[in-house]
This record gives structure tokens, C-alpha cells and sequence, in this order.
């Protein structure tokens, strides 16, 4: 396993320089002016021109601009915005509010998710398996805004349990609320996979096997039959860690939360471009190390499956 | 010696409705003490539904009994208090099934799951429940039992995850041990060897045997009885050697016919195999009278009339036939039991 997951980290390098060179160049490269619009009406002055031109490396080709970007990037210097802030600054003040929401959802969606899924396949067809199988696919009908704007108007507006909007540095309770909204849809899934997968175990013969056994009903579905239907359901928790640590712009546009989905899309809106590329090449990372565990915790999880 | 398990009158239903499949119809056999009973039929004559409605893991639904009896050491199953019947199984009646591969579960290892027996059923610690495993796979014999505890089913050849599923069903020393065709995964070396290990563990146990297959082979060399088994009935039930020699079905005969031999002249190289003619039939519809009777070539009128009931013709030798004197008095010109497994 060790030389697997050696091999696997040096796949990431090209993947890395691909994906990274790739934004530069769509954001850099096919301008034909930078600095288009930068200046309200006016043109921009020259000084203000030649200032940034120098910042970013603006006469080089492109080739070499963006290796001095990426050899900046890799000392930990993700440059400056247009108007002067460190890159680096709007990242550490929105990534651990990413990061706190990002739990949140995928504790939600794991404990009620799962909880769900395991009520619905071992009680067979009845009121709870259907209750469980129609709110899921309710939630996967509903736009994550609309679960959103519901439920700010609701608890929020109607009711004040909860404020519409939440503070600067909120703590884990403020983000209950909103990790719900943004789990929902993956909890649906949760639910569902959970179910399906319970109930094709319920039939294996290893199941038969541990009946026959004699043992105890909670040992044969907490142990024989669980173990093996979360397999499916742990890679896809492990899939949508990547995808939640990239932030969520609706949800966080929604209660107003000032994390990354929130900094790439007012950086894309403003065009400031060192914002957007620097976001990007760190969401680029986050996902790749995300799937690169997945895969890893598929191999623990099933000793069938062995990485050589 | 005293009856260890009666099965009478069993009848279980599959379904619902017009497509209900009559899967046992009156199936009765009983197993005393050490003694090996071996039950041969083809797929779908209800070997296997038997011996999970026996040991009480029958899938219900879609299963449903209807009727019958169970009873062990005297005790009546068949309705008993589910923690009762759970308690049994493992510790009085165990099972071992056909394939060990899909039949352990593939996420935990041999050990762990031999020694979930000593831990849940006898309260032993994960130590001392490890230390119990790795001797019950020396008793089955498999070599290097320290370390092969530690591996997982996948990690184990055929043979060897079979002899690990025989440890894991004797466990908790069970006086009754159903084996439900037991080596038809395996290639025919290993079968041999698993075979014996059976039996061997038979003998040292005192331990009753059911051995469900659709090998003659198998059955002539460790069956103390044989019930045939068709279409949800036994139609015939006698020990090994007159079995052999006088059946009294001819569905017995047809399936001693189909075996390839080489020192049959009828059979020499390049003759036509010789199969029963026809499928077994569908179990939602079987045919009115005798069962077997469309598949039958000495099938007279009163066949297709009449149930042949389960006939006592002496010595023990029962059949479901309405000629079976006729054919245990004509025999077979096939050699003894013995020359059968030797050739």
C-alpha cells in the first residue's frame, strides 16, 4: 500500500501543473486587456499600468509568468488582488469557516443519512421505509436555494429561532441550520444508497451464514450485514468530503456565511483574477488528496481490495 | 440408538397465489446418533429447503410452512420460541453450506469469525476466543493455523475455506451437523479429502450427519441411509447397498443410469451419455399422480391417477413407486456399492 499511495502523490504532480496552468491561462492568457474596466470609466493611468504589469509579471510570456506564479504558490505566496490584498489573507479568513461548514454537512448527512437508510431496509416494505424513500426524493427534487430561502424564512423570519444571517466567525451551532441545507441533497443519497445496499446484504449468504450461527439479531445486522453495506456508502461520503471542502456558493449566498464558495464567486464577478487562480489551484489540491483517501479507505474498509 | 432429529409431513409453500410453488410436499426422514443420512436429488427437489426449514433459517417470506413437523431430541421446532430455536443453532444443529467463498462474510477474518462463537455464545474473551479458533482449524487441519487465523476467506484456497466453514459450524460441538452439498465448489481431490475430514469428525464426535448432495459418488462411500428426494417428496429411502443394488424407483435408477461409467459396456467410449428424459417439473404445477410419471418410461395409467405413497417394502427399503417390487426384484447388474466409489 505504501508504494501505491507513493505512486498515487506523484500522479497528482501533472494533474496539479495541468489543471493550474489551465485556469492561468483562461484568465490570464485570453485577455487581451487586463485591466479593462479596472479603473471605473477612465483608462487606467500608466503608473497604475506599469505597477500591476510588474506585480504580475505582465510582460513575460506566458509560460514564464505563470512558473513564477506557480514557484510563488508553492513558497506559500498566492500573490495579491488587484487592489492590494494578500491572496493568501482572504483564504486563511474564509477556509476554516469552508472547512467548519464542510463538517457540519457531512455530519449531518452521514449520522441522519445512514440512521434513515438502516431504518428503511431492515424494517422492509412499510410507513417508514416509504416515508423515508418519499422526503428523499423530495429532497433531491428541491434546488438547494429553495431549501435554503425555506428554511431562513421559516426558522429565521417566521420563527427567530435561528438568525437570517450568519456572523463573521460563526460556531459550530450557528452553522447547523445551514450545514443542513447544504447536506440535504447528499443526505437524500445517503439514505437511499444506505437502503438499497442494506437490503441487497440482507439476502448474502454470509448473512444466512451468521443466522445459522445462531447469533444474537442485533450482532447479525450490526456486524455481518452493516460492515459490508457502508462500503458503498463511505466512498461516497469520501467523495463529497472533496466536493464540500470546495465550498458551496448557494448555501453560503443563502445565510450570507463568508467562506471560499463565497470568495471565488465575488472574484470571479470582480474578475480579480490572482483571487480566482489562487482559490482554484488550492480547491485543486483539496479534491485531489480527498479521492486519493478515498481510494485508500476503500482498501481498508474491504481487505479484498489490495493496492500493489 | 435414539432418534436425534425427525422431520415429518414437512410441506412448505413458496409465493402467493396462482404461481405458488409447492416446494416440500411431505417430506419426512429422520438421523439418529453418529449416523450419516444422506439426501440425493436434483436442483429444486427440495434437499436444501428441507434442511434450512430444519435448522430455521428459512427465507419467510417468500417461504411459508404449512405443515409438517420438526422435532430434535424429541423437542418440537416448528413453532417454537424463535430465542429457543436461535440458541439450537450452532450449538446443537449446525450447517455448513456449498460455497464457502460467498458463505463467509468477506470483510472480517476466518478467526474472527470462528471465534464469534466462543465470544457471543460462551462469553470467552477476544484472546481466549482466538486461542479456541486457531485449534479449531488445526482440528479440521489446516496448516499454519497461528497465522492463516489472521487471513481472510479470499486469502484461502477452496478446500481450505471449506475446512474453515467446517470448523466454524462445529464450534460449539454440535451434535447434529447439516452439510448441504458440501463439496460441489471444489475439484474432485479436494472433495475426497473434505469428504473424509466429514467423516472423520463424524466418528470422533458421535456427531449425526445430514449430507444433502447430488453426488452418488459422494453419498455411496459415507451414507449410512439415503433419501432420494423429487419434486418435494423422498420416493425413496433405504441404506446405501440395497440402494445400489435393488432401487426401487426408477427415478433412483435413471439417476444411477446417468452416471458415465467406464467399465459399462452400455457406456464404453463414444456411446450417448444416457439422461434422464425431461426437466423436473415446475414446482408451481406438478403433474397430477406420480410425479415422476411424465419422465417415467415404465409409467402405466394408474401413474397418472394415483400419488404413490412412501411404501415400506422390508428391511428398512422404502420407495414412492407403484411397481417398486417389480424393480427392486429385477435389480441392477451394477456392481456393489463399493467397486462403484473404487472404479
Amino acid at each position: 500500500m505504501g508504494r501505491y499511495t507513493l505512486r498515487r502523490l506523484l500522479q497528482l504532480i501533472p494533474v496539479f501543473l495541468g489543471t493550474t496552468f489551465l485556469v492561468y491561462w483562461l484568465v490570464w492568457g485570453l485577455r487581451e486587456d487586463p485591466f479593462a474596466g479596472k479603473c471605473g470609466q477612465r483608462e487606467c493611468s500608466p503608473a497604475f499600468r506599469a505597477a500591476l504589469t510588474e506585480r504580475y509579471n505582465l510582460d513575460d510570456p506566458l509560460i514564464v509568468q505563470y512558473l513564477k506564479y506557480l514557484g510563488a504558490v508553492l513558497t506559500g505566496d498566492f500573490g495579491q488582488t488587484f487592489s492590494g490584498t494578500e491572496v493568501s489573507t482572504l483564504i486563511a479568513d474564509a477556509y476554516p469557516i469552508t472547512i467548519k461548514l464542510a463538517i457540519v454537512a457531512l455530519v449531518i448527512e452521514a449520522v441522519i443519512g445512514i440512521i434513515a437508510g438502516v431504518v428503511a431496509g431492515l424494517r422492509g416494505r412499510g410507513f417508514a421505509d416509504t416515508l423515508v424513500l418519499v422526503s428523499t426524493l423530495f429532497l433531491i427534487a428541491l434546488p438547494v436555494f429553495v431549501t435554503g430561502l425555506v428554511l431562513r424564512q421559516v426558522l429565521g423570519v417566521d420563527l427567530g429561532i435561528i438568525r437570517t444571517s450568519v456572523p463573521a466567525n460563526p460556531s459550530f451551532a450557528e452553522l447547523i441550520v445551514p450545514g443542513f441545507v447544504l447536506a440535504s441533497l447528499s443526505m437524500a443519497y445517503v439514505a437511499r444508497l444506505t437502503r438499497t445496499s442494506l437490503i441487497e446484504n440482507t439476502r448474502a449468504d454470509f448473512v444466512r451464514t451468521a443466522v445459522a450461527k445462531g447469533l444474537p439479531r442485533r450482532r447479525v445486522v450490526g456486524v455481518h450485514m452493516l460492515r459490508n453495506s457502508l462500503i458503498p456508502v463511505v466512498t461516497f461520503l469520501g467523495t463529497d468530503i472533496g466536493a464540500l471542502m470546495g465550498g458551496a456558493i448557494v448555501t453560503e449566498g443563502v445565510f450570507n456565511i463568508r467562506g471560499i464558495g463565497g470568495l471565488i464567486y465575488r472574484g470571479l464577478q470582480q474578475q480579480d483574477i490572482a483571487t480566482v487562480v489562487g482559490v482554484v489551484a488550492l480547491l485543486v489540491i483539496v479534491y485531489l488528496v480527498a479521492n486519493l483517501v478515498v481510494d485508500l479507505l476503500y482498501a481498508v474498509l474491504d481487505p479484498r481490495i489490495r493496492y500493489e | 440408538m435414539a432418534a436425534l432429529l425427525e422431520v415429518e409431513d414437512l410441506r412448505v409453500e413458496f409465493g402467493r397465489g396462482p404461481e405458488t410453488a409447492s416446494v416440500l410436499n411431505g417430506v419426512g426422514y429422520h438421523v439418529d446418533e453418529g449416523e450419516t443420512l444422506a439426501v440425493l436429488g436434483e436442483s429444486g427437489s427440495g434437499k436444501s429447503v428441507t434442511a434450512q426449514t430444519v435448522m430455521g433459517i428459512l427465507d419467510a417470506p417468500p417461504g411459508r410452512i404449512i405443515g409438517g413437523s420438526v422435532r430434535f431430541r424429541g423437542e418440537e421446532l416448528l413453532g417454537a420460541d424463535p430465542e429457543r430455536r436461535r440458541l439450537l443453532r450452532g450449538e446443537s444443529m449446525a450447517m455448513i453450506f456449498q460455497d464457502a467463498l460467498s458463505a463467509l462474510n468477506p470483510v472480517y477474518t476466518v478467526g474472527f469469525q470462528i471465534a464469534e462463537q466462543f465470544r457471543f455464545r460462551r462469553g470467552m474473551s477476544r484472546k481466549d476466543a482466538t486461542a479456541r479458533a486457531v485449534e479449531m482449524l488445526d482440528q479440521v487441519r489446516i496448516p499454519n493455523a497461528k497465522q492463516r487465523v489472521k487471513e481472510y476467506p479470499h486469502q484461502f484456497s477452496g478446500g481450505m475455506r471449506q475446512r474453515a466453514m467446517i470448523a466454524m459450524s462445529l464450534a460449539l460441538d454440535p451434535e447434529l451437523l447439516i452439510a448441504d452439498e458440501p463439496t460441489t465448489a471444489l475439484d474432485v481431490t479436494v472433495q475426497a479429502q473434505i469428504m473424509d475430514l466429514l467423516d472423520e469428525l463424524r466418528r470422533e464426535r458421535g456427531m449425526g450427519l445430514v449430507l444433502i448432495t447430488h453426488d452418488l459418488g459422494v453419498v455411496a462411500e459415507v451414507a449410512d441411509r439415503i433419501a432420494v428426494m423429487y419434486a418435494g417428496r423422498i420416493v425413496e429411502h433405504t441404506d446405501a447397498e440395497t440402494l445400489y443394488a435393488r432401487p426401487g424407483h426408477p427415478y433412483t435408477r435413471g439417476l444411477m443410469d446417468s452416471v458415465p461409467r467406464v467399465d459399462d459396456p452400455g457406456h464404453a467410449a463414444g456411446a450417448p451419455l444416457r439422461p434422464i428424459p425431461g426437466l423436473p417439473p415446475s414446482l408451481a404445477a406438478i403433474p397430477n399422480g406420480c410425479p415422476f410419471h411424465p419422465r417415467c418410461a415404465y409409467a402405466q395409467d394408474v401413474c397418472v391417477d394415483d400419488v404413490p405413497p412412501l411404501r415400506e417394502l422390508g428391511d428398512g427399503h422404502q420407495a414412492a413407486c407403484h411397481f417398486a417390487e417389480r424393480f427392486v426384484a429385477e435389480g441392477t447388474d451394477r456392481p456393489t456399492t463399493h467397486e462403484v466409489v473404487s472404479g
